[in-house]
């Protein structure tokens, strides 16, 4: 009895009656974006409308955007309720785009307490930016291959991360860490809407075989301390990625002559080596590859053919990699996480707490790069492209 | 013991039973004899034969009447007992048992002319089995013996008979193997068998309560099984069973968890396929009890456990049930137990439309109605269906009073509720205990030597040693 007794009191104590709550009464979010208006925040939320998507092909909208202002991000999600009966729910939110208008501390740490205190979130969601688009009509948008278009893009995100390696998911969780760790600035992945936001809000624009009107995964995006984006070009993109071990299938193209090979990484692993006494960083990388297309002239059978055309592709990969860091060196963002490297190895070597790292410290490190390279001859292309 | 009184109250007796019937047969030229014999338990043929032809014969007179019956009976027809009676009480119970009485001057005494009131050996209706033996124990208490007997020929096999039930007098037997099951075993069972003291008992499923009082628990620590492999098979092994007049099935003791798990086609089957089939037992019982409470759980507490796709899923179709989700879910179970109750007691030949309609309420017509939701239907059915894999009624009943406690605490506390309810239901499992040994023997504690036929199931070559746990006498096969 005595058991039962406490198996009860721990159900009452762990959770309770008040948590209830019917599927029907709840607004599925799949999708969240925060703007700050002056001295308020300005909340995008899209719902996925639950009557209309069970239907066969697409009818009315499969999701609705409901916006709320308020000082606080939260009193601005619970304004939406003055329109909106559910009670909403945001664990299976797709993303969060953050606008560069809350980048301000005190706001982005107000976002950030907001999800990181919300118990049923799993804080796997990714965060994005846009740059060039308003957040709203990102929301607003409807996606051909998928009735939750929010879904749609995180999932182009991470398949751009995976099979081309010039995109990265950010998952909040990381994004919690590059923000408050030392030495490193969070980088974003950028969307933007291409075509008018209207169109791309209109059912009948997907009934088309070629819509007007989409939003599409631009390139990685960071941002300085005044606010200033900073793009990360295709090369620069890839070579963050490198660096932060994030590839698994990359497509590298690089020349022999006036002619272009293609190499697929097949493993990737890129690590720091301190040399601080000379104010030099080491960087080693292990990569495996295989040649999807050779358009060269020369014979790929030869080995000294083979072994050019490994050079060649480790040039490309250091090329990457020295326009990422030249990229950080110059804006003075360390978004690479040079600074945290040297943080958690030698702390001794630069005050963190006192001294800007990205405006003193990482303008004096020199970059040593070693690609070692490893490339399996032409094969054949297995299953999808 | 006064004839005469006892004949008033006999033929006092006769005017309320008029199936007793009281012959006043003439024994010489001055005396009388009186055949009493209930001719609804008795055999009409047998008291003609053995009997009445006897007294009609014209040599019999003299004091010697009864002792020749009695000699003739002896030498002649053996399968007719002899016993003298030697108390009223006593005089009754025979009558009533299908004993032909004869009282002649001061002397009464009493031929066993029983009646075969029984269905005999039939198939068992509700364990069926497709192979192994497909015979099963009937109502009549030898018969029952004699199904065991014809399976172990052994002098090991030994019976302790008792008697039970003030005005019932039921014949209970129990059986046990003299050089493998525990002397301690037998005295626990009998004198559990021998503390009762009820006016009646009709079956051996009543024991269960005289047995098994000690334990808090709705799981079943008593088997019962109407199979005579099975009961043997269990007898090898060490084990008690109690079978009684008039029950068709047998009390198996003692009983432990993982025996509700195997079933006597195990056994025909290759090892296989029946370690295969055990599994899918053991999973159906976790299944049967906890699907609607899980479902219950994430649906109402726990959302973000569910893939979003699912969810959105979930959500349309809970979108035109009027009910919260565990009225929705006790609305179907509801309705399955009375379909499952409804089905078991109705005619074979009339079952179709039950199907059909059971078929039609809980499926197509509860959706379109708007009732329930299809994704409820398919909760409910799996874990009905997962039920209704155990053989053993009992069985089933416990798993339906865990899955209501599981559902309820679901829709209480949540995925927090389902959890303590399984933390429940282990603490319930591991605390009981039969016949002093724990219930979930030998899982826990857990014994190596015996798993070659607990979940898993080895060759029956290999199976070399009987459980341990059961028996000092472990050596199968020398």
């Amino acid at each position: 009895m005595k058991k039962i007794i406490l198996l009860v009191f721990m159900c009452f104590v762990c959770t309770g009656c008040f948590d209830y709550q019917e599927l029907g009464e709840l607004g599925i979010i799949s999708a969240m974006s925060i703007v700050k208006n002056e001295d308020n925040f300005r909340v995008d939320i899209q719902l996925i409308n639950i009557i209309e998507s069970g239907d066969h092909g697409v009818v009315e909208s499969p999701v609705t955007v409901v916006s709320g202002e308020g000082p606080t991000v939260f009193d601005a999600v619970r304004s939406m309720n003055l329109r909106i009966s559910k009670s909403f729910f945001p664990a299976n939110m797709a993303y969060l785009i953050v606008d560069k208008s809350v980048l301000e501390e005190n706001d982005l740490r107000e976002v950030m307490d907001f999800f990181a205190r919300h118990t049923k979130l799993s804080l796997n969601f990714l965060v994005i930016t846009t740059t060039d688009s308003d957040p709203s009509d990102v929301m607003a948008s409807l996606s051909e291959f998928n009735i939750n278009a929010a879904t749609n893009m995180a999932e182009v995100i991470r398949l751009s991360e995976k099979r081309y390696g010039a995109s990265y998911s950010l998952t909040f969780l990381e994004y919690l860490k590059d923000y408050f760790e030392p030495g490193i600035t969070p980088v974003y992945p950028n969307i933007y809407m291409h075509g008018d936001a209207e169109i791309s809000e209109d059912i009948d624009d997907l009934k088309k075989t070629e819509t007007e009107s989409y939003i599409e995964l631009k390139d990685l995006v960071t941002f300085d301390k005044q606010g200033n984006a900073i793009h990360l070009g295709v090369d620069e993109s890839m070579g963050y990625n490198f660096l932060k071990n994030h590839v698994t299938n990359a497509t590298v193209t690089s020349t022999c002559g006036d002619e272009y090979f293609t190499v697929e990484t097949l493993s990737s692993k890129f690590k720091f080596e301190d040399d601080l006494k000379n104010n030099k960083i080491k960087i080693i990388a292990d990569i495996d590859g295989e040649i999807s297309f050779y358009g060269c002239k020369e014979d790929l059978n030869e080995s000294k053919v083979l072994k050019d055309v490994t050079t060649s592709f480790e040039n490309k990969v250091k090329e990457n990699v020295l326009s990422t860091l030249n990229l950080a060196k110059q804006s003075q963002v360390d978004f690479v996480g040079v600074g945290n490297f040297i943080y958690k190895n030698n702390t001794k070597y630069f005050d963190f707490d006192k001294n800007d790292w990205d405006k003193e410290g990482l303008s004096k490190i020199d970059f040593d790069i070693e690609i070692n390279a490893n490339l399996y001859k032409q094969g054949n292309l297995k299953g999808d492209i | 013991m006064n004839t005469k009184d006892i004949l008033k109250d006999l033929k006092e007796l006769q005017k309320k039973q008029p199936d007793l019937i009281i012959r006043k047969i003439k024994v010489g030229l001055f005396k009388h004899a009186y055949i009493v014999v209930n001719q609804s338990v008795s055999s009409g043929d047998r008291v003609n034969d053995f009997i009445l032809k006897y007294f009609s014969s014209k040599n019999i007179f003299g004091s010697n009447v009864i002792k020749n019956l009695r000699k003739r009976i002896e030498e002649n027809i053996p399968s007719i007992n002899y016993i003298p009676v030697d108390n009223v009480e006593k005089l009754y119970e025979l009558i009533f048992s299908g004993f032909t009485i004869v009282i002649y001057d001061n002397s009464i005494s009493a031929y066993e002319t029983r009646g075969e009131l029984d269905r005999g050996v039939n198939i068992p209706q509700s364990e069926p089995v497709i192979r192994g033996p497909k015979d099963s124990f009937t109502e009549n208490y030898n018969a029952n013996l004699g199904l065991v007997r014809k399976r172990i020929k052994s002098k090991n096999l030994v019976l302790k008979e008792i008697t039970v039930g003030r005005e019932t007098k039921s014949k209970v037997g129990i059986l046990y193997m003299d050089n493998i099951c525990e002397e301690e075993l037998v005295e626990s069972v009998k004198s559990s068998l021998e503390k009762i003291n009820i006016d009646g008992i009709m079956d051996v499923n009543n024991f269960k309560s005289f047995i098994e009082q000690k334990n808090v628990t709705f799981f079943p620590t008593v088997l019962f099984t109407e199979k005579p492999d099975d009961a043997c098979r269990f007898l090898l092994e060490g084990r008690v069973i109690v079978t009684m007049d008039n029950s068709p099935s047998v009390l198996i003791a003692p009983t432990f968890f993982m025996d509700f798990f195997q079933n006597s086609e195990d056994y025909y089957h290759k090892p296989f396929f029946a370690t295969f089939m055990r599994i899918v037992r053991f999973f159906s019982f976790f299944l049967a009890i906890l699907t609607p409470a899980f479902f219950v759980a994430i649906i109402t507490y726990d959302q973000e456990i569910l893939p979003v796709s699912l969810l959105i899923n979930f959500a349309e179709q809970r979108n035109s049930v009027p009910f919260p989700v565990i009225i929705e879910a006790f609305l179907l179970m509801f309705t399955f137990e009375l379909l499952y109750e409804g089905d078991a007691r109705t005619p074979s030949n009339r079952g179709t439309s039950l199907s059909i309609l059971g078929a039609l309420v809980l499926g197509d017509a509860a959706v379109n109605a708007g009732l329930v939701s299809p994704v409820m239907v398919i909760v409910v059915s799996v874990s009905a269906i997962s039920s209704l894999v155990f053989i053993y009624y009992d069985m089933q009943g416990s798993i339906r009073f865990w899955r209501y406690l599981m559902m309820i605490l679901a829709a209480l506390f949540g995925i927090v509720g389902f959890v303590m309810g399984l933390m429940l239901l282990l603490i319930n499992l591991c605390s009981v205990k039969t016949f002093g040994k724990p219930y979930t023997l030998p899982m826990m504690p857990f014994i190596k030597g015996a798993q070659s036929n607990a979940l898993f199931k080895t060759e029956i070559s290999k199976m070399k040693k009987r459980p341990e746990y059961l028996t000092k006498n472990i050596i199968r096969e020398e």
